[in-house]
C-alpha cells in the first residue's frame, strides 16, 4: 500500500525516458474498423462463444427445444395423416341433401347458387327428380321395367350432391356445415358418411386442441429456459460486459451475440426435432408398408409439408431470440 | 446551462442521492479546462467515486447538471452514452482486468467493443503495452503480474483508445510508493499528449508531490478548489 511518507516525484519506468507516448498517442489515420462480412463474423462467433461458455446449460436447452418441437411436429404430422385418409376414402366429405317436396324451384336455384359459392363447398352437383329416377332406373339394370308401373309419379326426391373443402387443418367444421345444412328450411334430410367419420373428427379434433395447448405451454416453457440460460451467461461474463459498457460497447454490440446465442439454440433444437421426426416417420412407414389389417394393406403415410418444416424451424429460431431478449431486458442494463 | 467549449467537464449545482435518502454529493459546481491534470481529493465516504461515476455516466444527477465534452448527461439518449464512454477512459484502484484473457486481449477487448479491425487492434495493444513497459508480459495472464503491472495494463487499456478525458478512481491505492510513481508518471505523459486527467485520491504525499490541481471534497460538499498549490 502506498505510505504517505515515502512519496517522491514519479519517475519514468526502468528504460523509459520522458515524451514515450507522444508519437504512439498521434494517429495518423482512424483505426481501421470492422464492417460488412467482418462485423457479422464477428457477431457470429461471439454468439457461438456464449453457447459454448456454458455447454451443460446450452445442451439442456437445445435438448429441450427439440423435444418440445418434435411433440409438436407429431401432432401434426398425425392431423396430417388422418385428414389424408378421410380425403382419400371421400366418405367423409361427401354429402347428399334432400329436397323437400315442396320447395318452390326459384328458392331452389337460389339455394344452389349460394351453395356453389360458399368456401365450404368443393364440389356441387344439383340432381333432379328426374335425373334420381334415372339414374334409379340405371341401378337396377335389367330389373329397370319396375318402375314402369309407376305411372308418371316420381317418388324420388332432388337432391343436391356434395362434396366439402376440408379446413386447413382436417375435418373438424364437416359437422358444423352438416348441421347448418339440416336445418335449412328447403332441405328435408341430410345423408353423409357414417359414424366412425364422426368419430375420428371429434379425435382430430381433440388431437388438434391438445396439439396448441401442448405448443402454447411448452413454447412458454422453453422460451422461459432460454431466459435463464442466457441469464447465467450474462452472469458468468457480467465483468466483461461490464468492462464492454465501461469503454464504449454500443448496446447492439453487448446483445447481438446473446440474440444470436439463443437464435444457435433455437435453430439446433429445431433441425434436431425435425430430424428425429424425419426418422420416426421414415420407420414407422417401413413398418406399415409390410403390415395389414384384416387382409387389407394400411395407408402410405405423407410427411410434413415443406412449409410446415420451414415454419417449425423458424419457430425455433424465432422462440431462441425471444428467450434471449427477454433475458437481456431482464437481467441486462443495455 | 451554456457550456464553455474549452471546459471538458461542467458541473453545475450537482446533487446525488441514493436511495432511500443517502446524500453523496450535495450543490457541487466546478469546471475542468481541456488539458488539465486534476485531483479529487478527501477521505473515505467524502463523494470521490460518486462524482467519477456522475463523469462517465455511469450514474445520473438526481439534480443539476453534469456536462462532459459538450454533451449534457442529464438528458443524454442510451444510444449517446456508448459515443460518450469511447472518449473517456477508466482506471479503477482494483484495475478490473479480465482473468481469463490475456494482457493482450484485455487492452485489444477495449478496442475490440468499439469495431476496430482485428489486426489493427492487436498491433495497436501491442505497441500500448511495449510502450508502457510491459512488452515482455503481452502473453501473460493478469494474476500472474504484480499489482503495478496489472494497473499499468489496465492503464494500456484505458490510452489505447486515445481518450480525451481519463478518469481514475485511487489508481494507486494498492501500490507500493515505486508501482505508484510509475503509474502517475503514464498519466503525467497521457497529460503531455492531450488527455485531461482527473484522479481521485486520498493520497495527500502524492496530491502535493505533483503540484497540481486539486479539488477537496468532504461529506459530499466541495470544500475547496486549489489551483496549483504551490504556484
Amino acid at each position: 500500500m502506498a505510505d504517505d511518507s515515502d512519496f517522491h516525484i514519479p519517475e519514468p519506468p526502468p528504460g523509459i525516458g520522458q515524451g514515450f507516448l507522444e508519437d504512439l498517442w498521434r494517429l495518423d489515420k482512424p483505426m481501421p474498423r470492422m464492417e460488412g462480412p467482418t462485423l457479422l463474423l464477428h457477431y457470429l462467433k461471439r454468439g457461438f462463444d456464449t453457447v459454448a461458455s456454458l455447454p451443460t446449460s446450452n445442451i439442456v436447452t437445445i435438448i429441450t427445444i427439440a423435444v418440445s418441437l418434435f411433440l409438436f411436429s407429431g401432432f401434426l404430422l398425425i392431423i396430417r395423416n388422418v385428414d389424408k385418409i378421410l380425403t382419400e376414402t371421400g366418405s367423409a366429405l361427401h354429402v347428399s341433401a334432400y329436397i323437400r317436396e315442396d320447395a318452390p324451384e326459384e328458392q331452389v336455384n337460389a339455394f344452389v347458387r349460394e351453395l356453389e359459392s360458399s368456401a365450404w363447398v368443393r364440389a356441387l352437383h344439383y340432381v333432379s327428380k328426374e335425373e334420381a329416377l334415372q339414374s334409379f332406373r340405371a341401378d337396377l339394370g335389367v330389373h329397370g321395367g319396375f318402375l314402369d308401373g309407376l305411372e308418371g309419379q316420381n317418388p324420388l326426391p332432388a337432391s343436391i350432391d356434395l362434396t366439402l373443402q376440408p379446413d386447413e387443418l382436417g375435418i373438424g367444421n364437416i359437422e358444423a356445415s352438416v348441421e347448418r345444412l339440416r336445418r335449412h328450411p328447403l332441405i328435408d334430410d341430410v345423408v353423409y358418411g357414417s359414424e366412425w367419420v364422426q368419430e375420428i373428427s371429434s379425435v382430430v379434433r381433440v388431437f388438434r386442441l391438445f396439439g396448441y395447448v401442448t405448443l402454447a405451454i411448452v413454447l412458454g416453457l422453453v422460451i422461459f429456459l432460454i431466459a435463464n440460460t442466457i441469464r447465467l451467461v450474462i452472469f458468468s461474463r457480467r465483468d466483461e460486459i461490464s468492462v464492454m459498457q465501461l469503454v464504449g460497447a454500443t448496446s447492439n454490440f453487448v446483445r447481438v451475440p446473446f440474440i444470436i446465442g439463443g437464435i444457435i439454440q433455437g435453430l439446433t433444437g429445431s433441425l434436431i426435432s425435425m430430424l428425429f421426426l424425419a426418422a420416426a416417420f421414415w420407420l414407422l412407414n417401413y413398418e406399415l408398408a409390410y403390415s395389414t389389417l384384416f387382409g387389407i394393406a394400411l395407408p402410405h403415410l405423407v410427411f410434413l409439408d415443406i412449409l410446415t418444416v420451414i415454419s417449425i424451424i423458424v419457430l425455433g429460431i424465432v422462440v431462441g431470440a425471444a428467450g434471449s431478449s427477454f433475458a437481456l431486458r431482464r437481467f441486462m442494463d443495455v | 446551462m451554456q457550456a464553455n467549449p474549452k471546459d471538458i467537464v461542467t458541473l453545475y449545482h450537482v446533487d446525488k442521492v441514493y436511495p432511500p435518502n443517502q446524500q453523496a454529493l450535495r450543490g457541487i459546481d466546478f469546471k475542468v479546462q481541456t488539458g488539465e491534470f486534476v485531483f479529487i481529493a478527501g477521505s473515505s465516504g467524502a463523494g470521490k467515486s460518486t462524482l467519477l461515476k456522475l463523469i462517465s455516466a455511469q450514474e445520473r444527477a438526481t439534480r443539476g447538471q453534469v456536462i462532459v465534452g459538450g454533451r449534457n448527461l442529464s438528458s443524454i439518449a442510451r444510444t449517446q452514452v456508448a459515443s460518450l464512454r469511447r472518449s473517456i477512459g477508466v482506471i479503477f484502484q482494483d484495475y478490473k482486468l479480465l482473468e481469463t484473457r490475456t494482457v493482450i486481449d484485455n487492452v485489444a477487448f477495449a478496442l475490440e467493443v468499439v469495431g476496430v479491425a482485428k489486426r489493427e487492434r492487436y498491433q495497436q495493444a501491442y505497441k500500448m503495452l511495449a510502450a508502457l513497459g510491459l512488452k515482455e508480459r503481452v502473453n501473460s495472464y493478469p494474476l500472474m503480474l504484480s499489482g503495478g503491472e496489472q494497473q499499468r495494463v489496465s492503464i494500456a487499456r484505458a490510452l489505447v483508445n486515445r481518450p480525451k478525458l481519463i478518469l481514475a478512481d485511487e489508481p494507486t491505492g494498492n501500490l507500493d510508493p515505486d508501482m505508484a510513481s510509475a503509474v502517475f508518471n503514464l498519466l503525467l505523459e497521457a497529460n503531455r499528449c492531450g488527455a485531461t486527467i482527473m484522479v481521485a485520491s486520498h493520497h495527500l504525499a502524492l496530491i502535493e508531490a505533483l503540484n497540481k490541481r486539486t479539488i477537496v471534497f468532504d461529506k459530499g460538499k466541495l470544500i475547496g478548489d486549489f489551483d496549483r498549490p504551490r504556484g
